[in-house]
């Protein structure tokens, strides 16, 4: 099981539920150059909150 | 705990040009979705969205449309057929947006004047859905030959489209409802 750091709801506050990963692909030389070397790119967390719905993603820590 | 918010399902449609028969189509379905308990609705028309032209993706993000997205559970894609494919102005919103989609559910309404109902519109703006991390459900509604589905003050004539509208809906509320259980309870590991 992957170790996440907890992330709180931007609107409620409640703590988000981490539901998905998802791979984005480097727009430029700097997107490049901190992109996983084996996926090709960067991966972001997404996260849904359980109390208002809202969505949000950062990258993967 | 099951969430009490109401399920959120808008209808965007797909096209600002003018003389547009979409408009008619996304807003049978609109009111086909205001029947159903539990779900709110709205019509998102494309001709509202402030977007850009001299950039493009979420750089262009429009906070309005941003908030409607993030609170959707699962979209309705209204898009006629243009040349064999959808509008390039549905794709440039779209392609707006990209965390207030991922894991929810999407359908697709595809219209055109010929024979076909968009179904290439529709087979093309697949792809793309999924790459934005909306699950397409395999219900489609297509207007085919859509100036003979409503007269001319866009009154919906064949009203065959009804039941086959209320089928493709109860599948698109069975999936949003799913995803959002999934996306608030169930945890990647």
């Amino acid at each position: 099981m992957t170790e996440r750091k907890p992330m709180k709801c931007p609107r409620c506050g409640v703590q988000m539920n981490a539901h998905a990963e998802r791979l984005l692909e480097p727009r430029s030389l700097e997107e490049a150059r901190s992109a996983d070397p084996i996926l090709g790119g960067v991966v972001e967390e997404c996260f849904s909150c359980p109390g208002c719905g809202w969505a949000a993603s950062r990258p993967l820590l | 705990m099951e969430s009490t918010r109401p399920l959120s399902i808008p209808v965007l449609l797909g096209t600002t040009r003018r003389g547009r028969m979409s408009e008619h189509a996304a807003r049978v379905v609109h009111e086909r979705i205001a029947l159903r308990a539990g779900v709110e609705t709205e019509l998102i028309d494309l001709r509202n969205l402030p977007l850009p032209v001299d950039d493009a993706g979420q750089a262009i993000k429009d906070p309005d449309f941003s908030e409607k997205m993030n609170r959707a559970d699962g979209p309705v894609i209204v898009s006629p057929e243009y040349n064999h494919g959808f509008p390039g102005l549905l794709k440039h919103a779209l392609d707006s947006c990209l965390e207030e989609y991922i894991h929810k559910a999407a359908g697709i309404v595809g219209v055109s004047a010929g024979p076909w109902g968009g179904t290439r519109a529709v087979q093309g703006l697949i792809p793309v859905l999924r790459e934005l991390g909306l699950a397409v459900i395999f219900w489609d509604v297509n207007f085919a030959k859509v100036h003979q589905a409503f007269d001319e003050h866009g009154a919906l004539t064949d009203k065959a489209y009804l039941p086959r509208i209320d089928k493709f809906l109860s599948e698109l509320i069975w999936m949003a409802r799913t995803l959002r259980h999934g996306r608030e309870t169930v945890t990647l590991e």
